[in-house]
């Protein structure tokens, strides 16, 4: 027995400790583990957070869409049917005579006996329309500013009725294709307004936290100010504030800086709490004491030290952002038609006889709730993995 | 003294922290005097252990030496092989000179790592923005230190998440020692550390001081180890230094009540019964010190003197100095 340790102690002689032999038996799982950054333990354990991934990819797709809407709404945003008023979604049939082939009927119009109004109904005698996949349009549109393309992920043969996944509007508009554009102005609005508010919170909380003293004081302060001013009315004459015949793109634009103004104060609070309670770290000391400049420590140190948390808040800061668009949108001040957003949308959704009568106006609502959901499920995947070392 | 002999020379040290008040305007209320008129000298080549209860400025001391602090007055000297710093008005080359020379290992081995870097570019951190070495030839630098202290080659590329608090320590002591410094502020290395792990780390740091011929300021809350680490010792009681003497002498003839009271708390094998002084009192304020001598409220031999003057530090042998009215008249019990 003694003789067999000390073979093995000779083994390992050139380290002095007993301590360090441990490591060298390891399997190759943890080797891996220990040779991994902390940006590959953050994806691992955000890996293992099902729901927060599927959310992701969910999320990830939906903003696919949302660049590219004009391939996958099957109409274009203004395109109008005529006859095709406030009608309702079309029932897709999946199976034709025991065969996978979705199909529409073609639709006759009905008049309502009690009220009079006039609606569609399929017809189930009639000609069935199969759905095909990547049909031509009637007219081009512009895919990412600098191409053009007729080409639509599904549709249905000319010549019978529009297939309208979620009914239309008062104009005769699919409204399933007016969603699909609306996700552009709606989804990316969030994106940018917090890239703007990331900004100024990273930069102002920096430097309050970095610069300390009077600087500090004054942004806290500017800070307090700004949360306690209630965020939808004051949204709303900045909102109000802004020109209506203004070109989309600026008031786009508009609408970020105005949605931006107050959430940037919640981010600059946790940049600055961060940096101060970091800058004592024994590991920031450690690099000062090595003789690293103050920037150095700051973009090395401090900074990778808290960028994790950054990305959760960030994450977590993106849902209110796009339900204030949603907002504004709804009560008149936000984007403007013939803007499409989806709270423009929900401006037709406005009373009470229009939903009661075309429940379908309120589906903009639902894709509302979605994104926000997987937005805030995502923040707390990431949340909850942003801290590896915390088990 | 002989300049040659010692490295650091500090007469008068202070560190004061301001308290503020909260919000836009804060007041200063006050200061905490965490190091008050602390004057010692570490020699070539020796360990000085600093040893005192918690919140006695040790700490603070020991970061004023490595100027991690900016101390509020006093006068710092160090001499170095290449001249003489005063580290009250340095300026850049100085103070990198400084750097290069004076360096320190932490006491937190969890704390004091960055967990998003590899050891590679923790240890050769200070050998980077020192110019002294970048890309392979750092890492072959700080190969040989790894090594040096008991870490594999291999260990390079890991995070720190990946080493106990032992083989942690020895990356802090790597990243202390890769540079090659000239004195060294060891704040409590391995209080955080297992007793086993203890007693090689301190082994080791024994051994490292032979082979580089380093100083150590040795900071510490356990006499024990600083008995076994130390040259010399200083005791430090709320701020302040209260006695500095050559271990031994320390050690068997204490000449003052605080240090008798450290001492009567170091657990001994040899002694049945109970040897051990009663601590009236608790540990000082150190917003509102007592009147005279800081120790006076719990110092059982404490006279009107005490309450009313402060003593000041007075040498009582050779290399023994003592800050304490009655020096001269007690007889006190040492290990």
């Amino acid at each position: 027995m003694m003789k067999d340790h000390e073979m093995t102690d000779k083994d390992t002689a050139n380290t002095t400790d007993d301590v360090l032999d441990g490591i060298s038996t390891l399997s190759k799982a943890d080797e891996k583990i220990y040779y991994a950054s902390q940006w590959q333990l953050i994806v691992w354990k955000f890996g293992r957070h099902k729901l927060a991934l599927i959310s992701l990819i969910l999320l990830t797709m939906m903003y696919i869409i949302a660049f590219t809407p004009g391939f996958f709404a099957p109409y274009l945003k203004e395109e109008r049917f005529k006859g095709y008023q406030m009608a309702k979604p079309s029932r897709v049939h999946i199976f034709d005579d025991g065969k996978l082939q979705p199909f529409i009927y073609d639709v006759e119009l009905k008049m309502d006996q009690e009220t009079f109004r006039m609606y569609y109904e399929e017809n189930p005698e009639g000609d069935k329309y199969p759905i095909r996949f990547f049909v031509r349009g009637s007219e081009k549109y512009p895919l990412f500013i600098f191409f053009q393309s007729d080409m639509h992920l599904f549709g249905v043969d000319e010549g019978g009725p529009p297939i309208m996944l979620f009914g239309s509007d008062g104009l005769g508009r699919d409204l399933f294709s007016r969603i699909v554009y609306g996700a552009t102005i709606s989804m990316t609005i969030g994106l940018v307004g917090v890239t703007i508010s990331f900004l100024l919170g990273v930069i102002l909380g920096g430097l309050a936290g970095y610069v300390g003293g009077l600087f500090d004081a004054v942004v806290l302060v500017i800070i307090d100010l700004l949360q306690t001013i209630p965020q939808t009315p004051l949204w709303m004459t900045l909102s109000a504030a802004v020109p209506r015949d203004i070109p989309v793109a600026q008031r786009y634009f508009m609408m970020t800086l105005v949605l931006s103004l107050l959430s940037w104060t919640g981010l600059a609070r946790v940049v600055r709490g961060r940096l101060l309670a970091m800058r004592e770290e024994d590991f920031a000391l450690a690099a000062k004491g090595a003789g690293a400049s103050t920037f150095r420590i700051v973009t090395k140190h401090l900074i990778p030290g808290f960028t994790s948390h950054l990305i959760v808040s960030v994450t977590l800061a993106i849902p209110s952002m796009i339900l204030g668009e949603v907002a504004l949108g709804f009560l008149g001040l936000g984007m403007q038609k013939p803007a499409v957003s989806w709270g423009v949308l929900l401006q037709d959704a406005q009373n009470i006889v229009a939903v009661a009568h075309q429940p379908w106006l309120i589906i903009p609502a639902a894709a509302v709730i979605l994104v926000i959901l997987l937005f805030n499920f995502v923040g707390d995947g990431l949340r909850d993995s942003a801290d590896p070392y915390v088990r | 003294m002989n300049s040659q002999d010692i490295i650091l020379d500090v007469k008068g040290l202070k560190k004061y922290f301001p308290l503020k008040s909260g919000g836009l305007f804060g007041k200063v209320q006050g200061y905490i005097k965490a190091v008050d008129d602390v004057t010692f000298y570490v020699k070539r080549g020796e360990t000085i252990g600093v040893v005192g209860e918690s919140g006695c400025g040790k700490t603070t001391l020991g970061r004023c030496i490595s100027l991690l602090y900016e101390p509020t007055a006093g006068d710092v000297k160090v001499y170095l092989d290449e001249g003489v710093l005063d580290v009250g008005n340095m300026n850049k080359e100085e103070t990198k000179k400084f750097r290069r020379n004076v360096q320190m290992i932490f006491q937190d081995p969890y704390a004091s790592l960055n967990p998003r870097m590899t050891v590679l570019n923790i240890v050769g951190e200070s050998l980077l923005v020192n110019d002294v070495a970048k890309g392979d030839e750092m890492e072959q630098m700080v190969g040989q230190i790894v090594q040096k202290v008991g870490l594999k080659v291999e260990h390079l590329r890991r995070y720190p998440h990946s080493f106990s608090g032992g083989q942690r320590q020895r990356i802090g002591i790597a990243r202390a020692l890769v540079i090659n410094p000239q004195l060294v502020v060891a704040d409590e290395p391995v209080s955080a550390l297992d007793v086993s792990i203890q007693a090689q780390i301190l082994n080791q740091l024994k051994d490292l001081q032979k082979d580089f011929g380093l100083s150590y300021m040795f900071v510490s809350h356990n006499m024990s180890v600083i008995r076994y680490m130390s040259d010399r010792i200083m005791v430090m009681y709320a701020g302040k230094l209260v006695e500095m003497a050559p271990r031994e002498v320390l050690l068997n003839h204490p000449r003052h009540p605080y240090t008798e009271l450290l001492l009567s708390a170091v657990p001994r094998v040899s002694r049945r019964g109970s040897f051990r002084l009663v601590t009236p009192g608790e540990p000082p304020d150190l917003l509102n010190l007592p009147q005279g001598c800081v120790f006076n409220p719990r110092c059982k031999y404490a006279k009107e003197v005490c309450k009313e003057v402060a003593p000041s530090l007075v040498q009582v042998g050779p290399d023994h100095f003592v800050r304490c009215h009655m020096a001269d008249e007690l007889t006190l019990t040492g290990i």
